[in-house]
This record gives structure tokens, C-alpha cells and sequence, in this order.
């Protein structure tokens, strides 16, 4: 049996949110520095700007007071001697 | 940073037109981000339908949002990096030059200048349904510099800014004659 403790799977999704927030960056970088900013490119920025934060909003609504501590338990049946098995 | 700065423009020199892609051509990337944000939820009802325990169940649930969290975000950043690319990508004419911005990816970059003068010959293309509807095309311009062909790809208008090149290539070789 595997037990894989739920706050490693936060720890990924920090991870991710840290590659999210760097590329968001450097996007929003390149519409500044070439002049790109018009109402087209508002709207999409508006938009986009919006969806992520309601995702991360709701992320938290649905995720909050979970226990972290908890396991995730995969292959339950390694580890498991013949014998339990009948053979 | 505005193009001004971007082309570094010299002081007798007047931007013209600065020409995108024709915003049509970026609808398909729009239509497949809208039904991919839909697909987690006809995924969730397969789920639901299914194996209706599986999404009660403690840490199976917490996962389900984490990854249904993590798909959305990268949709985002996905959809956002395409537009930037897509929205980029400018032409800008002034009456000295020609300068083409060409966004690749994220992390390069290539700009192409062409002085007008040096413009032998520019062809322009509609083909298609939707361009002829919308009246967007290709510009092949030929050159006589170190770029011998340039090719700019669904810019609106591309006859009349065909016409407006060649004459401003003519007007600017007459400077270079008679200079």
C-alpha cells in the first residue's frame, strides 16, 4: 500500500501557481512594453483575469477546512502476504 | 513602451499604419476555449452519473478540485499566451520604412525592416471563403534587400495596402534619386 499525504498535492498546485503567475507576468509584460494595450486587448486581459480569479476563488470556497493531513491511499493490496490471499 | 519607442522612429519620420492580423482569423482559438471550459463539466456529469460516490469521498473530492482548478489555469495561461502571440504580431508603415513585429511564442521575437526604397514588388492574396468575406489576405513583399521575401499573413485589406506600398515605395525612391 502507497499512502501519499494530500499536502503534497497542495504543495504541486503551489508549485503550478508559481509557473501560472510568472507566465501571466511576462504576458502582461509583452502587451506593455509593445504598445499593444487597446480596448481588444483589455477586454481579453479583463476576461481571462477574470475566470482565473473566480477559479482560485472557488478553489478555495470548495477546498477550505479540508484536513491535509490526510492520505491518499493507492494499490491497497501491495504488501498484502499470499497467505491473505488463500494461496 | 509605445511604438514610437518599439521602432525607434527617426524625427522626420510618420507612422502610416500600424495592421494587425485580421481579429477573424483569431474566432476559431475563441470558439475552442469556450468548449473546452465546458468539457470539465460534461466530465463531471459522466462522473456523477457513473460513479456517484466517487466524487463524496474525502481525498478523491479535495483531488477532483485541485485538478479541475488546475485545468481551468492553464487554459487561461494557455488561451492568454496564444492571444499575445496572435496580437503581436504588427506591421507598421511609416513613409521611410516598413517594419514587420513577429511575435513567436512567449520568449522570441523577430523584427523585420525594410526601407520603402528598396521595395521591388508586392503581391497580394485573398483567397478563400471567409477571406473574401471578410476581406482579409497575404502580403508577399519582395525586396531588394537582405530580405529578399516577406511574407505577412492575414492582415485586413491587403489590395489597398498592396496599392498604398507600392506608391509610397515609388515616392521614396524618387527622394533617394533626386537626394
Amino acid at each position: 500500500m502507497l499512502d501519499i499525504p494530500l499536502y503534497i498535492f497542495l504543495f504541486i498546485y503551489f508549485a503550478f501557481l508559481f509557473v501560472f503567475v510568472f507566465f501571466s507576468t511576462v504576458n502582461l509584460l509583452h502587451m506593455f512594453q509593445t504598445g499593444g494595450i487597446t480596448l481588444l486587448s483589455f477586454i481579453i486581459t479583463f476576461v481571462i483575469g477574470t475566470i482565473a480569479i473566480y477559479t482560485l476563488f472557488l478553489t478555495w470556497y470548495f477546498l477550505q477546512g479540508t484536513d491535509w493531513q490526510q492520505t491518499l491511499k493507492l494499490f491497497p493490496n501491495w504488501g498484502v502476504s499470499s497467505h491473505q490471499f488463500g494461496i | 513602451m509605445d511604438f514610437i519607442r518599439l521602432i525607434h522612429k527617426k524625427n522626420f519620420e510618420k507612422i502610416l499604419h500600424i495592421t494587425r492580423r485580421h481579429y477573424v482569423t483569431f474566432v476559431p482559438v475563441v470558439f475552442l476555449f469556450i468548449l473546452l471550459i465546458l468539457v470539465p463539466i460534461g466530465v463531471y456529469w459522466l462522473i456523477s452519473q457513473l460513479y456517484p460516490n466517487l466524487l463524496i469521498q474525502q481525498p478523491y473530492y479535495q483531488l477532483l478540485v485541485l485538478f479541475i482548478s488546475l485545468y481551468y489555469l492553464s487554459l487561461c495561461i494557455f488561451f492568454y499566451s496564444y492571444f499575445i502571440d496572435f496580437y503581436l504580431d504588427i506591421l507598421i508603415v511609416t513613409n521611410d520604412r516598413l517594419v514587420d513585429i513577429d511575435q513567436k511564442g512567449l520568449f522570441a521575437r523577430t523584427v523585420c525592416e525594410i526601407e520603402l526604397y528598396q521595395i521591388q514588388d508586392v503581391t497580394s492574396e485573398v483567397e478563400g471563403f471567409f477571406p473574401s468575406l471578410f476581406g482579409y489576405g497575404n502580403l508577399v513583399i519582395q525586396t531588394a534587400s537582405a530580405i529578399p521575401k516577406l511574407l505577412v499573413h492575414n492582415i485586413p485589406f491587403p489590395h489597398s495596402l498592396r496599392q498604398e506600398l507600392l506608391d509610397l515605395a515609388d515616392e521614396d525612391k524618387k527622394y533617394h534619386r533626386d537626394n
